[in-house]
């Protein structure tokens, strides 16, 4: 849980998570040609990167490959809920400290 | 692993008949091949041997969600990324549908539709990372085409086979991964021993060819849909029946 880690660990696991998935949100509109306005925390995935239903999945396939798992398989983990990039950071950030 | 340049494939149900033809198939094209069944056997051990380290085999059923995962993960650590996937396991329990027990209809479907999905999705998201690139061939069944009796359940998970590929080529199309079912007639394989030499007759008489199919008949098809030779086919179903179904 969180409340196990310092704040200094939990911050910094969240900025590495945001760096990992800036950089592949990058590589999946490069891949796709698609230009990026620049990336905030409450950038929209879909209204305002433009982002297609496949290139999300693709998205999470390929953070699949970064982190080892995909949290969307889980129950209460929905990727309707899902709209800003800080959202996903979030989703994957709280999974990684519920794994440790 | 990820920046391996092997084509690596994993074949579902490889210990016998069609499966085993297929991983023998791919195998002398150069692939690294991973498949899996419930239980070894010995030819499957004899091309292991053969294989110089490009067969892979573990004991996994396929309606298991959480060892089908631990395989790709085994298979992802000793080859590298899956680009290709023949879905190739399967079951047939025949006789009327009135006379089937209901459990032995559950697990037919379980393992020829839900074990096919199951293993696609995952592949898939293998498939879909770094620009994606991938190939899958479901392994149908001229039953899923054309009517024939007493195989009523058995046909309807080939026919859902069928509707999986032509859905899933819409869907893939676009980030490079194709997606085509063989569906083949009557083999000489395990699966049709219980066909009596009456009715074995039949479908030879039926068929144009004169002869029930070979394994090898179909792998050989299996070989070029995974191939670049067919990269402008996807979303179909190949028959390969020497006609019957014409």
């Amino acid at each position: 849980m969180a409340g196990s880690l310092s704040d200094g660990r939990v911050n910094k696991m969240s900025s590495d998570v945001k760096v990992t998935i800036e950089n592949v949100i990058r590589a999946v509109a490069e891949e796709r040609s698609l230009s990026l306005p620049e990336l905030k925390d409450n950038t929209e995935i879909v209204d305002e990167l433009g982002f297609s239903s496949l290139m999300v999945a693709a998205l999470i396939a390929n953070l699949e490959e970064e982190f080892g798992f995909d949290p969307f398989q889980q129950e209460d983990v929905m990727i309707t809920d899902i709209r800003t990039i800080k959202d996903l950071c979030n989703v994957y950030a709280s999974c990684l400290e519920r794994s440790r | 692993m990820s920046g391996s340049k092997e084509k690596v494939v994993v074949v579902s149900g490889g210990s016998k008949g069609l499966g085993l033809a297929i991983c023998r198939a791919l195998l002398a094209e150069g692939y690294c091949v991973a498949t899996f069944s419930r239980k070894n056997t010995v030819e499957l051990e004899t091309l292991m041997r053969e294989s110089g380290g490009k067969l892979f085999w573990e004991s996994v059923d396929i309606t298991d969600e959480a060892q089908l995962t631990r395989f790709l993960r085994r298979v992802r650590e000793k080859f590298g990324r899956v680009g290709y996937l023949v879905n190739s396991a399967g079951m047939a329990n025949e006789g009327l549908l009135t006379m089937m027990k209901s459990r032995d209809i559950s697990r037919m479907i379980q393992v020829n539709l839900e074990g096919a999905i199951t293993l696609a999705q995952a592949c898939i998201k293998q498939m879909m990372v770094g620009g994606g690139f991938g190939v899958i061939v479901n392994v149908s069944s001229v039953v899923g085409v054309r009517g024939f009796k007493g195989v009523a359940a058995y046909s309807a998970t080939k026919a859902a086979l069928d509707g999986l590929t032509r859905s899933l080529s819409k869907e893939l199309g676009s980030v490079g991964i194709r997606v085509n079912s063989i569906a083949p007639g009557f083999m000489e394989t395990e699966m049709t021993y219980e066909l009596t030499d009456q009715q074995k007759a039949r479908i030879i008489r039926q068929t144009p060819m004169g002869r029930l199919g070979t394994v090898e008949d179909v792998s050989s098809v299996v070989k070029f849909l995974l191939s670049e030779e067919s990269s402008f086919i996807t979303g179909h179903t190949i028959v390969v029946d020497g006609g019957l179904t014409v």
